[in-house]
């Protein structure tokens, strides 16, 4: 008995640690790619084949890579890359799925049926390998892997938007809405939208964290930014050749992309848990 | 089980298919881009583009194409590969035999760690040990493979240690330790972060299945702890995680394109990367839906066997 009155007690409200933790590193991240567009060290791209692999040291932070480059400089310099991988790609992604969440969550009906069929088999292809098939239709490249990945991250968008949709659109204010006779596209923009947007922030955190990972693999794969510009992952893939002789170049880029990527997760997890939504498509 | 609802799922499965292939088809196919001009090099003269398009075939309509394609695919005809000049079926069917070797021993391994670490976390809920396990789950879920496995290529592969090989792969015909030593580095880093994945899937799968009346129920009249837990719980708990399982696979399909071309290891996922780099559509068209394809017939099996599993399921 006792466990059950205890159970209708809502816990008292703690801190939300996710939350915290989420924003201050996904600040930091943001930081770094900002600071990065204004100062750096050293010019990211400057050769000094005399101190090659160094270990960190007060003339270089993080150490010096293959050729001598700061690898804090390269950090900073190319945090933007990045960064411009993780929104670019989410605010495409969201651009595409939104209108077809809203049209289709709104008209239900075939349409709505056709159109999932076609989006639950483009979620049978894994991210990655949907963002290659559209980098081989347009090259390699940063606007390229933000364009493949923006496309590759809407159907996952389209899913978990639409589903916020159908159950918003039962709602009397939308019924309140179509007996005024509104039309279907101010219902859809100006009533349900702005009733979806816990979820929209909570997937597009989330997506951040995951399209600049998965940016990071393009780039690591040769196919994102070109060397010798540098992002986190091209610093990767070119630190990981020289690994048996020194792990310092492999350790700013990583750092800098476990951080950002553990940051935009957890934000995406606390602001789920403050805006009480349960979890969805993202774990999976 | 009753046949309707196999053929139903069936159908849906095929259905989920062809959508695939037209996708990938149209993918390969509509987006800017000509693989004459990438095979001959942009220098090269008209007449020459124009004889290759005719004898790859792209001088005729999409549709035309497609078909022929898409005739092809039952038989293992998956056309020529543009770069190796060979056909593309049999390079596929080699390597996906090597990443379902890498795949399903991950798969396993995993399974045996995520479901028994899941089930403890749930059973504790709110612990210290579910906060650690949650949080190494986090951990492992944010650290992409292309930082674990130069991590493990330094500790393991390098020296002094120099346990395994960093890379490459040698056939199992040759010799098992070989293909053995050669798999293990790959295995680790896709078990790490599919572990993660599916511990979390498995966590909340049971705490939903532990705030069930029939629980309490089992708790009321006594039965010890141990017995609730893995016999009541985890057999509708079992359900979640064979679903999430299915799921995982394309999780780990994805995985599995990175983890090859880090350690050269001759699978799907590399064959990929080789010809989207080299713009070798049969191929890249070829492994896209044969990776495509493993998850729609994992999830068909998964269907099918929540269907063993309750019965309910298979009448609507």
């Amino acid at each position: 008995m006792s466990t059950l009155a205890t159970m209708s007690v809502p816990r008292p409200p703690r801190a939300n640690y996710y939350l915290v933790i989420g924003a201050t590193l996904t600040a930091l991240a943001l930081a770094v790619g900002l600071l990065g567009l204004l100062y750096s060290p050293y010019a990211p791209a400057k050769v000094d084949l005399l101190h090659r692999l160094a270990a960190p040291s007060a003339a270089h932070l993080l150490g010096t890579d293959r050729f001598g480059r700061d690898v804090l400089s390269r950090v900073l310099s190319g945090g933007w890359r990045s960064m411009t991988l993780g929104f670019g790609a989410t605010a495409l992604g969201l651009a595409i799925g939104l209108p077809v969440a809203l049209l289709t969550g709104f008209y239900r009906g075939r349409l709505d049926q056709i159109v999932m069929r076609f989006v639950d088999a483009l979620l049978s292809i894994p991210t990655l390998v949907f963002a290659l098939l559209v980098i081989v239709g347009v090259g390699p490249g940063l606007p390229q892997a933000v364009l493949a990945l923006g496309v590759a991250a809407s159907p996952k968008f389209v899913r978990i938007v639409r589903s916020a949709v159908l159950d918003a659109a039962g709602h009397d204010y939308v019924t309140a809405a179509k007996a005024r006779g509104e039309g279907a596209l101010y219902i859809q923009y100006g009533e349900i939208l702005p009733n979806v947007w816990a979820p929209i922030i909570v997937e597009g955190s989330i997506n951040v964290g995951f399209a600049l990972m998965g940016g990071a693999a393009l780039s690591y794969l040769g196919l994102g930014t070109q060397p010798p510009h540098a992002d986190w992952g091209v610093m990767i893939n070119e630190a990981q050749k020289y690994i048996s002789v020194s792990f310092w170049p492999l350790l700013g880029p990583a750092l800098a992309i476990c951080a950002s990527v553990v940051g935009f997760n957890l934000m995406g997890e606390g602001l789920r848990d403050r805006l009480h939504l349960r979890s969805s498509l993202s774990d999976v | 089980m009753n046949a309707a609802f196999v053929a139903r799922r069936v159908v849906y499965g095929l259905i989920s298919l062809a959508i695939l292939s037209a996708i990938i088809f149209a993918c390969t196919h509509l987006l800017p881009g000509d693989a004459a001009v990438t095979i001959l090099g942009e220098g090269a003269s008209s007449e020459a583009l124009a004889a290759l398009r005719a004898r790859l075939g792209l001088d005729r309509s999409f549709l035309a194409q497609f078909l022929d394609w898409l005739v092809g695919l039952p038989f293992g005809a998956f056309g020529t590969s543009t770069t190796l000049n060979q056909p593309a079926g049999p390079i596929i069917a080699e390597r996906f035999r090597n990443s379902l070797a890498l795949a399903v021993t991950t798969l396993g391994v995993a399974a045996a760690l995520a479901i028994p670490l899941g089930v403890a976390a749930a059973a504790r809920r709110g612990s210290r040990l579910d906060g650690s396990i949650l949080a190494a789950s986090y951990v492992g879920i944010s650290i992409p493979d292309f930082v674990v496995a130069p991590i493990l290529i330094i500790v393991l592969a390098s020296p002094p240690l120099s346990l395994l090989p960093s890379g490459g792969f040698v056939p199992f015909t040759e010799s098992f330790g070989g293909w053995l030593a050669h798999m293990v580095l790959p295995v680790i880093v896709l078990t790490f972060l599919l572990t993660a994945h599916l511990l979390r899937q498995t966590r909340s799968g049971m705490l939903e299945v532990l705030s069930c009346d029939y629980i309490r129920t089992a708790r009321l009249k006594g039965l010890p702890e141990r017995i609730v837990l893995w016999r009541h719980g985890l057999r509708n708990g079992l359900t979640t995680t064979i679903a999430v399982l299915a799921l995982d696979i394309g999780y780990l399909m994805g995985s599995i394109v990175i983890v090859e071309e880090i350690f050269a290891y001759p699978g799907l996922g590399r064959l990929m990367v080789y010809s989207v780099a080299n713009r070798d559509m049969p191929l890249v068209q070829g492994s896209a839906l044969v990776i495509g394809a493993v998850y729609v017939v994992a999830n068909l099996f998964a269907d099918l066997a929540q269907g063993v599993l309750n019965p309910r399921l298979t009448r609507s």
